[in-house]
């Protein structure tokens, strides 16, 4: 078998936005919607990192605050948008402070964390783009553990 | 003389019937048809004094088919055949010009008392 | 061809004839005197039989008739109802099922595998063999005789004479026409009154003559929103004699009364008369609107869609969502304040549309249970079992996903409840209990779920049978079961491998265990639990989750969000003070009529911040069993329909709520799940 090194290259798009004033990205394959930050309703007694739900053409979709996800801190009142997401049956919409777009990009341009590590494995890496750093999150980890958590 | 009959319908089931209860009747049933166009075809070939139109049928329906041998004859004395729900179509074929209508699934009683009543008018 | 374009009708409406037979039959069986029933059935027979031959199903069509003519020889007091003919009756309602079955399987009402001839014969054979009771059958004649035959005639005529109405005549008169009242009747069970109707306007018309006035007026007529008289006043050059005849030429008609109409009367009397004339159409009036509103009722159960019409139509009203939400959004950004208005009315119709369409996918669970106390009679029957079956809650509502689901598990465990619950007459005798079993099945909405149970007064689940034999199958072994409740025991059963196909009789068999059961309620997302007691009976507990359950519930406010309780579980609203609240063992109370009911403050038990409420406060008194307790809120806001929806997995820890619910202004009200508020 020969698989040389450009074959394992794989061209994919993310959608960058920013949170605690780092981009990041998810892959847009989860990606539903983005939507304006719009009333959310508390729900009492749930998961410290769920802000609440929202309503969202008739569906109830739990809205998850990605930066106490992250362990960063980042001022509510910047959170602007919220991507809406999808894995395995799951809905969820993540605040963020802003959506930059999509961006294209390919698995030689993602490096291992090293002194990001602190994502640990939420992060599938960095993406760099120019001088742009990306944190690559990981959105089924992500949403694997917080459903896992009792 | 006993009063000719000319049947108009799809379904060969209910010709049948309707053949066996007018005849029991002691009317004589000349022909049938099996859509309008033949209906309109068999009306000027026969002539009969009664015709049964039933009101769903292909080719011409059974609307169409009274105006046609209105056309031919303005005294025809059409009884109109119409399934239940058909009350808006049973109008316009009495705006049309048929005298009269029996509702299926039909009672040989009613089917009778229709051909009857029209057979004693003028 | 017309016969496909109304197969799908016909076999609709057959499968209802089919359910009301059984229903009748049932009611029969009950007291065979109910001459309702037995004129029902007949009724339905011949339906049945009319649409059969119309569909040239005839061999369905001779047997709907040989039954219709057993059942008139019945009614008129010819033949006398046995058991036995009960039986047959049903036996022939089964043959017509398969029948039906086979149409929408094969395109044929012949059976191959049932002798329908035979049972056919069997049905002459009983009416050939009748026995002959002249005494009713004269009796029967002269019953018809009294049947209502005219009504008297009208002595007041039923139609409000106005000025212009008596102009308008007085003018007709001028020009040599003739005013009469007439009266039309149409006979008992004519088909399209309206085109009947229409059929003696067409005459009038036709003749010269012109119809004034008619009560019910024309709209209504159109509808067929009359019983079977007409009432008009006419103007013809044609003598009553002559109107009369024409009028009587139709048929179907069943009397004509035709009155000369002197306008003089209402112009020289008109000030006495009036108050007489006002008051007779007023009566009618209202007797007409009862009927009208009767009809209504009847249009509601009978509209028939198309399920895949209502797929789409769910679909579409996902699209006018989203739509509305992207006009919302682009909208935003230009801020004009002209459309908010608009705007937010249009959210709320498209909620309110989509709330709608939701509500229409439900159907009460009396669609499944209909077919029960049929098949609950046979098997009891074929078991020699004697069984009473009780029926509650066939109103509960469900999405129609469920209803298709559940019928097949339902079935089974009635039929265990029958098999192996209930005992035979002697036993319970001798057991001291009453000698016929009841069985209950029922249903009804408990906060999030639909609960379904089905419980008998049989002899329990055996703790040492079942033990004995999750032992032999290896489901189990022996020391552990010592060591277990008798709950976890009967669990046991649910386990795949429990029932084996030998000792499956042909009752509870056809290859559904209790694991199947319990596979397709968690396939729903539901559960399925048993409570047994020896000699006390039976309780086999469903539980469906309802994502689309729809609900009424008591929305209440604490700080500024909604939240909502079920209304079924709520069992009053009162308002306290500080003063009234007692505190027992660490526990705050109230005494409301000498009961002591605990409380608690929403907002302690969700830990949201609150202020002391000094003054007066709104209690929602919430019944669960036999007991009580009482939620503080903020305020109370209404009564509401809500459609429940689940919060999904990431809320799966949250044991306070059972569910969201979008409201009418876009807003979210969280469901309390009452059952676990109260630790």
């Amino acid at each position: 078998m020969e698989i040389s090194e450009k074959e394992l290259v794989r061209e994919f798009e993310v959608l960058s936005f920013v949170v605690g004033d780092q981009e990041m990205a998810f892959d847009v394959d989860y990606v539903e919607i983005v939507i304006d930050k719009t009333d959310i309703t508390p729900v009492p007694k749930s998961k410290p990192m769920i802000k609440g739900i929202i309503n969202l053409r008739g569906r109830i979709v739990p809205i998850i605050d990605l930066a106490y996800v992250l362990g960063t801190d980042v001022d509510e009142s910047k959170y602007e948008s919220i991507v809406v997401i999808k894995y395995n049956e799951i809905e969820a919409g993540f605040l963020v402070e802003s959506v930059k777009g999509v961006l294209r990009t390919s698995t030689q341009e993602v490096e291992s964390m090293g002194s990001l590590e602190k994502y640990g494995e939420k992060s599938k890496g960095l993406i760099k783009k120019g001088d742009r750093l990306v944190v690559y999150l990981d959105v089924a980890k992500i949403i694997d553990e917080i459903a896992g958590e009792e | 003389m006993s009063k000719k009959v000319l049947i108009v319908d799809d379904a060969a089931f209910m010709r049948m019937l309707l053949k066996d209860i007018i005849t029991k009747a002691g009317f004589e049933v000349v022909g049938e048809a099996a859509n309008g166009k033949e209906a309109v075809e068999k009306y000027k070939e026969l002539q009969p004094d009664i015709v049964t139109m039933d009101i769903t049928m292909p080719e011409m329906n059974g609307i169409e088919a009274v105006k046609e041998i209105k056309k031919i004859n303005p005294d025809a004395k059409i009884i109109m055949v119409s399934a239940m729900g058909q009350q808006a179509m049973v109008i316009e074929a009495i705006q049309a010009g048929a005298r009269d209508f029996i509702v299926k699934p039909f009672q040989p009683a009613r089917v009778i008392e229709a051909i009857k009543k029209l057979a004693e008018e003028g | 061809m017309m016969k496909d374009e109304y197969l799908g009708v016909f076999i609709d409406e057959t499968r209802e004839a089919i359910q009301q037979m059984n229903d009748v039959l049932l009611r029969i069986e009950q007291n065979m005197e109910d001459m309702e029933a037995i004129n029902e059935l007949f009724r339905i027979l011949h339906t049945l039989k009319g649409m059969a031959g119309t569909m040239e199903f005839n061999t369905m069509m001779t047997l709907c008739h040989r039954m219709e003519n057993l059942l008139d020889e019945i009614r008129n007091g010819r033949m006398l109802l046995t058991e036995d003919i009960v039986d047959r009756l049903f036996k022939g309602a089964d043959v017509i099922e398969h029948m039906l079955n086979n149409i929408v399987e094969n395109g044929t009402d012949e059976l191959e595998d049932i002798d329908v001839k035979g049972l056919i014969s069997e049905f002459e054979e009983m009416l050939e063999g009748k026995v002959d009771l002249s005494e009713p059958a004269g009796k029967a004649k002269a019953e018809e005789k009294t049947v209502p035959e005219s009504k008297g005639e009208a002595e007041e005529i039923p139609i409000e004479i106005t000025d212009d109405l008596l102009h308008v005549i007085n003018e007709a008169k001028e020009k040599g026409f003739n005013p009469y009242y007439v009266k039309v009747s149409l006979k008992e069970g004519t088909q399209l009154k309206a085109a009947r109707m229409y059929l003696v306007f067409h005459k009038i018309e036709d003749k010269g003559g012109e119809i004034l006035r008619t009560n019910p007026p024309v709209e209504d007529i159109e509808d067929e929103k009359f019983d079977l008289d007409v009432d008009m006043i006419v103007v013809i050059k044609e003598s009553a004699e002559e109107l009369s005849k024409d009028i009587t030429s139709i048929a179907d008609i069943d009397k004509v009364v035709v009155k000369e109409f002197e306008p003089e009367k209402f112009q020289a009397g008109k000030e006495v008369k009036k108050e007489k004339i006002e008051e007779k159409p007023e009566i009618e009036k209202v007797t007409a609107s009862k009927k009208v509103d009767r009809r209504k009722k009847k249009i509601t159960q009978t509209v028939r869609v198309d399920i895949e019409k209502l797929d789409t139509l769910m679909n579409l009203m996902g699209e006018l969502v989203i739509a509305r939400s992207r006009i919302v959004e682009t909208l935003k950004k230009y801020n004009i304040k002209e459309v908010d208005e608009s705007l937010a009315q249009l959210s709320r119709i498209t909620l309110d549309l989509q709330n709608i369409v939701m509500k229409i996918r439900m159907v009460p669970i009396a669609y499944v249970f209909n077919r029960f106390p049929r098949m609950v009679r046979d098997l009891a029957k074929q078991m020699k079992k004697e069984v009473n079956f009780v029926v509650e809650g066939e109103e509960t509502e469900l999405d129609r996903t469920f209803v298709e689901e559940i019928g097949d598990p339902l079935l089974h465990l009635l039929r265990n409840a029958i098999d192996h619950g209930i005992e035979p007459k002697e036993e319970r005798v001798a057991k001291g209990k009453p000698p016929v079993g009841t069985i209950v099945l029922s249903a009804r909405h408990e906060g999030n779920n639909v609960v379904i149970e089905v419980s008998d007064d049989g002899r329990g689940l055996d703790r040492e049978k079942i033990t004995r034999r999750a032992v032999e199958r290896g489901l189990i072994d022996e020391a552990k079961a010592a060591t277990l409740p008798d709950e976890k025991i009967f669990e046991l059963i649910f386990l795949p491998g429990f029932s084996t196909k030998e000792e499956v009789t042909e009752v509870s068999g056809r290859g559904v265990g209790m694991d199947v059961v319990k596979n397709v309620v968690e396939s729903l997302n539901g559960n399925v639990s048993i409570e047994s007691q020896k000699d006390k009976g039976t309780k086999v507990t469903i539980r469906l989750p309802l994502t689309l359950a729809i609900i009424q519930a008591l929305l209440v406010k604490v700080n500024d969000f909604v939240y909502a309780i079920p209304i079924a579980t709520i069992d009053s609203t009162l308002k306290i003070t500080k003063e009234d609240i007692q505190v027992v063992q660490d526990q705050e109370v109230v005494v409301i009529r000498q009961e002591v009911i605990p409380i608690i403050k929403l907002w302690e038990v969700l830990q949201l911040p609150h202020e002391d409420v000094e003054d007066s406060m709104n209690v929602v008194i919430i019944r669960m069993g036999n007991k009580k307790y009482g939620i503080v809120v903020d305020t109370l806001i209404g009564q509401d329909d809500i459609v429940i929806k689940s919060l999904g997995k990431l809320f799966a820890d949250v044991k306070e709520f059972s569910g969201g619910a979008v409201l009418g202004d876009g807003s979210i009200a969280l469901i309390l799940d009452v059952a676990n508020l109260m630790v």
